[in-house]
C-alpha cells in the first residue's frame, strides 16, 4: 500500500471551503420538509396498474414501479431554498441560499426532506396533517396543498395496504388480532422495526464503483437466460428493471445539468454544471474513473435504495476502503487533499439530506433521531492472513477530518481499532477527534468484535470486513443481512412479568399477559431461593422471545408478500447468485437482530432482589412489591437498602454474576430461534433514545429506580451507580463478546479539561486499557462512545434554550448509538444525557451533582371548542356524542369538510369497557350516520374507560396519547389506520370550529 | 504473617500519585500524627467508625442496635466516641452510607487481585500501584508478600512514605521491589517537626540520606504546603538546604488541600488548627517561586 508514515494525521492546515461553509449554514438553518413526490408517484402507479387489493405484489411488479419512480422523479441539481423556523408553534419561513454542491440529486425533492412511506408508518401522521408544520417539537414543513393531496389522493388508498394492517388481517386468529400486535400497541413491551422498514444493513458498493451497474445488468440478463426457474427469472428481470431505472435517474440529472448550463452565464458555474453532467453520463452505469465519480456512484445508488424503504440505520460501510484505490490514483496528481476533503464534506451533507418521519406521539420514543447512517473507517484488511493487516490509510484520516470539520448528526462515524496492528498513534488521533467534536467517532475494538462475529459462523475474512450498521451493530459488509433492529425489547417488562406473575402493572393487573405462567407455583412470593426467582425470569424471557420473534416472522413474511426489495438486493453479495430477494434469504449471511433496553436496571434489580430479599433477608418479597408499587413512598429505609445493593459496573461479584447471566440468557433464548429467512437472532445492547422513552412508561423497579425515570443507556451501567471509571470499564470489558453479537453502545461522559494534550493521553490510555483482553483472560470491551461536555453546559442549554441558541444550534451529543443535536431531543432524553455519569479523567472519579428536574409538562388538551357545537347545552356530559354530532352537522353544512370523506367507507364502534355506552359511526357514500348501538363487522373498535380519556386520546398532543394507551384507558382493535383518519376528521372539525369562533 | 494490616481505601485511576494511571493503597496506622493530616482516618491502626451526616436518613437502626448506647439521633455527631468501642454493629444495620467502617483487612492475594484488575490501564499509561497511608512501611512483612505477588505481572510500584521507618527492615523487605519513592519532607526544624507531627525529623532525614546514597531507586522528595506551618520562608529555606546537601534536585511542592478537615469531624475528632480555605493561586505561586529559586538546578 502506498502509505506514507510522514502523512499528517491531524491535517491541521485544512479547513472548510467557502462552498461547504455556505451549504453547511443552509443545512443548519433548514427545517425538514415532508416530500410527497414518492408517495404520490407510487400511489398513482399502483392505482393505474391495479396493485391495490392484490394477494401479493411480486418483485418484478415492485421493480417496475420503482423504475417508474426513478424515471419520473424530479432530477434536482441544485436546491434553491429551504424553510427556517420562526420559533416554536409558528409557521415556517422560506429562505433562499446558493447551492453549489459537488453532488447532484437528493433523497427527496427537498433540500432537507422527510421521506414518506404510506405503505409503512406514513399514515400515522394523518391526524397531524394540518398541524405538523407548527407542532412544538421537531416540526416538518408541509404545504396546505400537499397536506390536502395526502389526505385525499394518497392516504385513503393505503388504509388496507399498509404493513401493520396487512400483518394484522393476515395473521390474526379467531377474530382476534395477533398477540404480538396487541402487545405492540401496548407500547411498554417491545417495538418491531419491520413495521417501518427493513433497512438496518450495509450494501456493497464495490461492484458499482469498479464495474458499473451495466455490468450487473449484463450478469442478471445472462443469469435469467440460463435458468428455467420462474421465480429466479423474475428476480433477475427485477434487477434489470431497477438498475436501468437508476441509470435513467442519473441520465436525467445529466440532462438537467446540461439544460441549466445552457442558461448559465457565470462561466465557473457553467463549467461545474457541465462537470456534473459528464460525471452522471459515466456513473453509475459505467465504472468510476475518478474519486469524485466513485463518490457520485455511491451517492446515486444510495438515493435509489431509499426509495424502497425508509432509511433507518441503513449504513454505508467501509468507505475508506471501498474508495481508496480511486483516491490513491488521483491524490497529489489530479486532486489535492483539499479537493478530496471538500468532496467528502459535500457528500456528508448530501447523506444527511433527509430525516425520518416521526409522528408527534413517537417523539417520546425517537425524538431527535437522524437516519443513523453509519460510516466505518479503519481496522484491518478483509483477508485471512495469519497476522491481520493494517487497513488504515490516508483516506481514513481525510474522512475523520471531514467529520471533525462538519460536526453533523448524519453520517454517524464509527472507527475500528485493532490493537497491535493499527498504530497507537491512530488510536490517539481518534481520541483527539472525540475531544474536538465532543461526540464522535464511536470506537470499536476489532479483536472483540471479530471474535463475536466468528462465533456466529462467519469466516475470518468475512468477520474482518465488518462495519457498523445504524448505531453500533457489526455486520460483514455487503454480504450479511442481519436486520439488526428487528426487535427492540424493553427488558424491564420481562422483569415486571416476573415480579407480578405474568401480569403487567401498567396494562392492567387483571390481565394475564404471559400465558404460560399463571399457576400459583410461579408466584414469586412463594419462592425460597433466588435461583427460583431467576428461573421464573428466564421463563418469562423465553416467552417474550417467542412472542417477539413470531411477530418479526409475521412482519417479515408481509414484507416478502408485498414489499420486495429489488434495489437493495442488487447491492448485496448473495442475491445475484441465489436469484433470490434479500428479504427472502438471498444474502450470503442471514440473521435478525434484537436490541435490549433497560439491561443495567434489570441486572441491578436482580442483584437487589438477590441481596436484600434472599441473601440478607432484610425485606420480604411482599415488602419489596409494596415498595415498588408505592414508588418507595414511605419505604425510605428499604429504598436505601435497595440503592445500596450491588450495582453492575463496580466489579462486584453478585452484580457481575447477574449481568453476565442476563446477557447469556438473552443470547441463549434468542439464538434458539430461527428467523423466517433461516438465520439466527443476534442480541445487542444499544438503545437510541428508547431508554428514556420506555423509562418514562415504566414504574419503579427493585434497583431503587423511581417510576418514570430514565433507564441506563445501551450496555452502560446505571447513571450515578459507578463511582470509579476503571471499574466501570473493566465490568463492560469482561462481558463475553460471543454473547453480544448485535453490538453494544457503551456511553461514557468526560468533563472537558483545559490541558488537552494531557487529556488526550489519559483518554487514549483509558480506551486502550478498556480494549485490552488481558492476554486472553477476557475479550475486552467491544465498543465505547463519548460525550465530552460538562454537566453545567447541558443544564444551561436545557433550562434556557432561548438564551443559548448559538450553543444549541450545533451542540452534538452521542445518544446511545447514534449522534443527535441536543436541541432536537425531547426533555426526558435531555435529562438522561444531563444525568449520565460524568467522570473526571484527572482522577477517574465520578462527578456528583443533583438530579435534573424536568419542567412540568403542560397539557395541551382544550375541549372548550366543543361548546360551539349546536345542542352542546343538552349534551355537556356526553362528549363523544357531541363530537360525532358536530362531525355530522359539518358534513351537512360544509362542502369542504364533506370532501374529506368522499368515497370513504368505514365502520367505527366506540364503547366503554362495561358496555354501558356504545356509539357507532358509519361512513358511506360521502355521508356519515351515527347509531346508538353496537354494529357488527366494524373496521375498528375503540374501547375506553371514560369519554374524557377517549377525547384526550383523539385531541391532545404527544404524551397524552401515550398515557391514554398506557393507562389502559383506550384500547383499539382492528385496523388502526381508521383511527388515524378519524383523528384527522376530528381535528379538522376542531380547526373549523375554532377558526369560525375566533373570527 | 500474624495480623493483617487495615486498609482504609484503594483509590483507583489516580493520576496524582506517580506516573500514569495508578491504584493507590492507603494503609491504616502512622507513627506520626500531623495536625494537618489529610487523611486522619489513616492515623490510628485500629478500625474506626465514620459518620457522614449528608447520607443519614435518620432511620434510627444504629441507635437501636448499639450495645454501648453510644448513638443518639439528637446529637449532630450521632456517636458519643467516649462510649463507642468501634464494634461496627451500627455499620451493619445502616441501610445507606451514613455509617462506614474505616479499615478493612485484605489477604495478600485479595489485595493483589484487586490491584491487578487495572493492569490493562497501567500497561497503556505506564502506570502502576502506589503504596501509601498512613505509613505503609509499618507493615514490612505484608508489603513484602504483596510486592512478591505483584512483581511477576510487571507492575510498576511507587511507595509514599513519611520516612519514619527502620531502615534495615525496609531495605531488606520492601526496597528491592520499588521503582520509585515519594518521600515526604515536612518541616526542617526538628523541634517544630516534633511539635506538629509528634516525632522528630532526625530519623527521617537520615533515612533519606541513606536512600540517596545506597539504593539507586528514584526518590522524589515532596513538601506539603501548609499555611504558616510548612509554608514559611524559613522552613522552605531549611528544606532546600537539606536537599541541596544531599544533592537532590527534583523536589515537588504539594499544594495545600483543606479537604481533610471534614474527615476529622467524621471520625469524631476536633477540627485541626489549619485554615479551611485553599491557598490562593498567587500565594501558591509565590511559595513555588521562592522555593525553586533556592533550588536552582531543579527540573520543575
Amino acid at each position: 500500500m502506498p502509505w506514507k508514515n510522514d502523512f499528517d494525521k491531524y491535517l491541521d492546515n485544512y479547513g472548510l471551503t467557502e462552498r461547504v461553509v455556505r451549504l453547511r449554514d443552509a443545512y443548519f438553518q433548514a427545517m425538514p420538509e415532508i416530500c410527497i413526490e414518492r408517495p404520490y408517484l407510487i400511489t398513482k402507479y399502483s392505482v393505474n396498474n391495479n396493485y391495490f387489493g392484490k394477494e401479493s405484489v411480486s418483485i418484478l411488479e415492485k421493480a417496475k414501479m420503482y423504475r417508474y419512480v426513478l424515471e419520473n422523479r424530479s432530477p434536482v441539481i441544485y436546491h434553491s431554498h429551504g424553510f427556517e423556523s420562526r420559533g416554536p408553534g409558528k409557521e415556517m419561513r422560506k429562505f433562499a441560499f446558493i447551492d453549489s454542491s459537488l453532488f447532484a440529486g437528493s433523497t427527496t425533492s427537498k433540500f432537507k426532506g422527510v421521506p414518506l412511506f404510506p405503505e409503512f408508518l406514513g399514515l400515522t401522521i394523518w391526524p397531524e396533517l394540518r398541524t405538523i408544520s407548527t407542532r412544538q417539537k421537531n416540526p416538518y414543513q408541509l404545504s396546505k396543498a400537499d397536506a390536502e393531496k395526502l389526505n385525499k389522493e394518497i392516504f385513503p388508498f393505503w388504509m388496507k395496504e399498509n404493513i401493520m394492517e396487512r400483518t394484522r388481517s393476515r395473521c390474526g386468529s379467531n377474530g382476534n388480532d395477533p398477540v404480538g400486535i396487541r402487545m405492540l400497541q401496548r407500547l411498554v413491551f417491545f417495538m418491531a422495526s419491520k413495521t417501518n422498514c427493513i433497512s438496518h444493513t450495509v450494501p456493497d458498493f464495490k461492484r458499482v464503483i469498479g464495474e458499473g451497474l451495466g455490468s450487473i445488468i449484463r450478469e442478471a440478463m445472462d443469469k435469467r437466460k440460463n435458468t428455467e426457474d420462474f421465480s429466479r427469472k423474475e428476480f433477475y428481470s427485477a434487477i434489470v428493471e431497477v438498475l436501468k431505472g437508476i441509470i435513467a435517474y442519473s441520465n436525467n440529472l445529466a440532462l438537467e445539468a446540461e439544460k441549466l448550463a445552457l442558461k448559465e452565464n457565470n462561466p465557473i458555474r457553467k463549467q461545474e454544471l457541465l462537470d456534473i453532467a459528464e460525471i452522471h453520463r459515466q456513473v453509475p452505469g459505467y465504472p468510476a474513473r475518478t474519486f469524485r465519480e466513485g463518490l457520485t456512484a455511491v451517492w446515486i445508488c444510495w438515493t435509489a435504495i431509499h426509495l424502497e424503504n425508509p432509511n433507518v440505520g441503513l449504513s454505508l460501510g467501509r468507505l475508506d476502503q471501498v474508495l481508496y484505490d480511486l483516491y490513491a490514483k488521483e491524490i497529489n496528481k489530479t486532486i489535492s487533499i483539499n479537493d478530496a476533503l471538500e468532496m467528502i464534506c459535500c457528500l456528508w451533507l448530501k447523506i444527511g439530506d433527509h430525516v425520518p418521519l416521526i409522528p408527534d406521539a413517537g417523539e417520546q420514543l425517537f425524538g431527535g433521531t437522524g437516519s443513523n447512517q453509519a460510516i466505518t473507517i479503519g481496522g484491518v484488511m478483509p483477508n485471512s492472513s495469519e497476522i491481520a493487516e493494517d487497513a488504515v490509510n490516508e483516506l481514513t484520516y481525510v474522512m475523520l477530518k471531514a467529520t471533525e470539520l462538519m460536526m453533523l448528526r448524519d453520517p454517524n462515524l464509527n472507527a475500528r481499532y485493532y490493537e497491535g496492528v493499527n498504530e497507537p498513534a491512530y488510536l490517539k488521533r481518534l481520541c483527539d477527534a472525540n475531544l474536538k467534536t465532543k461526540a464522535t467517532p464511536a470506537l470499536h475494538n476489532d479483536n472483540a468484535v471479530i471474535k463475536a462475529m466468528m462465533s456466529q459462523g462467519e469466516t475470518i475474512e468475512q468477520a474482518r470486513d465488518y462495519s457498523s450498521v445504524g448505531c453500533v451493530e457489526p455486520v460483514s459488509s455487503g454480504r450479511a443481512y442481519t436486520a439488526s433492529s428487528s426487535i427492540l425489547l424493553n427488558l424491564t417488562s420481562v422483569l415486571e412479568l416476573t415480579l407480578f406473575n405474568g401480569r403487567h402493572r401498567h396494562t392492567g393487573m387483571d390481565q394475564l399477559i404471559s400465558m404460560d405462567t399463571g399457576s400459583p407455583a410461579d408466584d414469586p412470593a412463594r419462592f425460597e431461593t433466588f435461583e427460583q426467582f431467576r428461573k421464573a425470569f428466564y421463563k418469562q424471557l423465553n416467552w417474550m422471545a417467542d412472542i417477539t420473534t413470531s411477530l418479526n416472522d409475521d412482519l417479515g413474511r408481509t414484507h416478502q408478500l408485498f414489499y420486495p426489495t429489488p434495489i437493495l438486493s442488487a447491492f448485496f453479495e448473495g442475491p445475484m447468485d441465489k436469484g433470490k430477494d434479500l428479504i427472502k434469504g438471498g444474502a450470503l449471511i442471514n440473521a435478525s437482530g434484537v436490541t435490549v433496553i433497560g439491561l443495567a436496571d434489570v441486572a441491578d434489580s436482580l442483584s437487589a432482589v438477590e441481596q436484600i430479599v434472599y441473601r440478607e433477608k432484610k425485606a420480604t418479597f411482599k415488602e419489596l412489591i409494596n415498595a415498588v408499587n408505592n414508588n418507595f413512598e414511605n419505604y425510605k429505609v428499604l429504598h436505601k437498602l435497595l440503592e445500596g445493593a450491588p450495582k453492575y459496573g463496580n466489579e462486584d461479584l453478585i452484580a457481575q454474576g447477574n449481568i453476565q447471566w442476563l446477557i447469556k440468557s438473552l443470547h441463549d433464548c434468542f439464538q434458539a430461534k430461527t428467523t423466517y429467512r433461516n438465520g439466527k437472532y443476534r442480541v445487542g445492547y444499544w438503545t437510541m433514545t428508547n431508554h428514556a422513552g420506555f423509562g418514562r412508561l415504566t414504574g419503579a423497579l427493585p434497583n431503587g429506580r423511581k417510576a418514570h425515570e430514565n433507564f441506563a443507556s445501551g450496555i452502560t451501567p446505571v447513571s450515578g451507580a459507578t463511582p470509579v471509571l476503571t471499574a466501570t470499564l473493566n465490568s463492560v470489558a469482561s462481558i463475553p463478546a460471543e454473547h453480544v453479537t448485535n453490538g453494544m453502545a457503551f456511553n461514557i461522559k468526560y468533563t472537558p479539561e483545559h490541558d488537552r494534550a494531557t487529556m488526550v493521553d489519559n483518554f487514549t490510555a483509558s480506551v486502550a486499557g478498556y480494549f485490552d483482553d488481558l492476554d486472553g483472560q477476557r475479550d475486552g470491551g467491544m465498543e465505547i462512545q463519548f460525550n465530552i461536555n460538562d454537566h453545567e453546559t447541558f443544564v444551561k442549554a436545557a433550562r434556557h434554550p432561548e438564551k443559548n441558541r448559538e450553543l444549541l444550534r450545533e451542540l452534538l451529543v452521542r445518544v446511545s448509538g447514534y449522534t443527535a443535536y441536543f436541541k432536537d431531543l425531547n426533555p426526558q432524553m435531555q435529562k438522561e444525557i444531563i444525568e449520565r455519569t460524568e467522570y473526571n479523567l484527572k482522577n477517574g472519579q465520578m462527578k456528583s451533582f443533583q438530579p435534573f428536574q424536568l419542567p412540568p409538562s403542560e397539557s395541551s388538551l382544550d375541549l372548550s371548542w366543543l361548546e360551539h357545537i349546536p345542542g352542546s347545552d343538552r349534551l355537556t356530559d356526553k362528549l363523544l356524542e357531541l363530537l360525532l354530532r358536530g362531525m355530522d352537522l359539518s358534513f351537512w353544512f360544509s362542502r369542504g369538510y364533506r370532501r374529506n370523506i368522499k368515497n370513504f367507507k368505514g365502520r367505527y364502534l366506540f364503547m366503554t369497557k362495561g358496555g354501558d355506552v356504545a356509539v357507532s359511526a358509519l361512513f358511506e357514500n360521502g355521508n356519515m350516520s351515527v347509531r346508538g348501538d353496537i354494529i357488527p363487522d366494524w373496521d375498528v373498535k375503540v374501547t375506553f374507560t371514560d369519554e374524557a380519556a377517549l377525547l384526550d386520546f383523539l385531541f391532545s398532543r404527544d404524551q397524552d396519547i401515550l398515557n391514554s394507551l398506557l393507562e389502559n384507558k383506550v384500547e383499539i382493535e382492528g385496523n388502526l389506520t381508521y383511527i388515524y383518519r378519524f383523528g384527522f376528521l376530528a381535528r379538522d372539525l376542531q380547526n373549523r370550529i375554532m377558526g369560525r369562533s375566533s373570527q | 504473617m500474624s495480623e493483617l494490616p487495615l486498609i482504609v481505601d484503594v483509590k483507583r485511576h489516580s493520576l496524582e500519585d506517580g506516573p500514569g494511571i495508578r491504584s493507590v493503597v492507603f494503609f491504616k496506622g502512622c507513627p506520626l500524627c500531623c495536625v494537618f493530616c489529610q487523611n486522619p482516618e489513616t492515623q490510628a491502626p485500629g478500625p474506626e467508625i465514620v459518620f457522614c451526616v449528608e447520607e443519614c436518613i435518620l432511620c434510627g437502626a444504629c441507635a437501636r442496635i448499639c450495645p454501648s448506647n453510644a448513638i443518639s439521633l439528637k446529637s449532630e455527631e450521632r456517636i458519643d466516641r467516649t462510649r463507642c468501642d468501634n464494634c461496627g454493629k451500627c455499620v451493619q444495620v445502616c441501610p445507606g452510607k451514613g455509617l462506614r467502617r474505616a479499615g478493612a483487612s485484605y489477604r495478600v492475594e485479595e489485595l493483589g487481585e484487586l490491584l491487578l484488575r487495572d493492569r490493562a490501564f497501567y500497561r497503556h499509561s505506564q502506570g502502576g500501584v502506589t503504596l501509601s497511608g498512613g505509613e505503609c512501611t509499618l507493615y514490612p512483612d505484608y508489603l513484602e508478600a504483596l510486592l512478591k505477588y505483584l512483581k511477576p505481572f510487571g507492575v510498576h510500584v511507587v511507595l509514599e512514605t513519611s520516612g519514619f521507618f527502620s531502615y534495615e527492615i525496609f531495605k531488606q523487605k520492601i526496597l528491592p521491589y520499588l521503582d520509585m519513592i515519594y518521600y515526604d519532607l515536612k518541616i526542617a526544624d526538628p523541634k517544630a517537626h516534633k511539635h506538629f507531627t509528634g516525632q522528630s525529623n532526625k530519623r527521617i532525614i537520615e533515612n533519606l540520606s541513606r536512600l540517596i546514597r545506597e539504593s539507586g531507586v528514584q526518590v522524589i522528595p515532596r513538601i506539603p504546603l501548609i499555611p504558616s506551618i510548612t509554608a514559611t520562608r524559613e522552613n522552605l529555606e531549611g528544606i532546600a538546604r537539606i536537599l541541596k546537601k544531599m544533592g537532590l534536585s527534583n523536589p515537588v511542592l504539594l499544594p495545600y488541600n483543606p479537604m481533610g478537615i471534614s474527615k476529622f469531624k467524621m471520625i469524631g475528632r476536633p477540627a485541626p488548627p489549619i485554615p479551611e480555605r485553599f491557598m490562593s493561586c498567587g500565594e501558591e505561586k509565590e511559595f513555588k517561586r521562592l522555593f525553586y529559586q533556592m533550588m536552582p538546578q531543579t527540573n520543575q
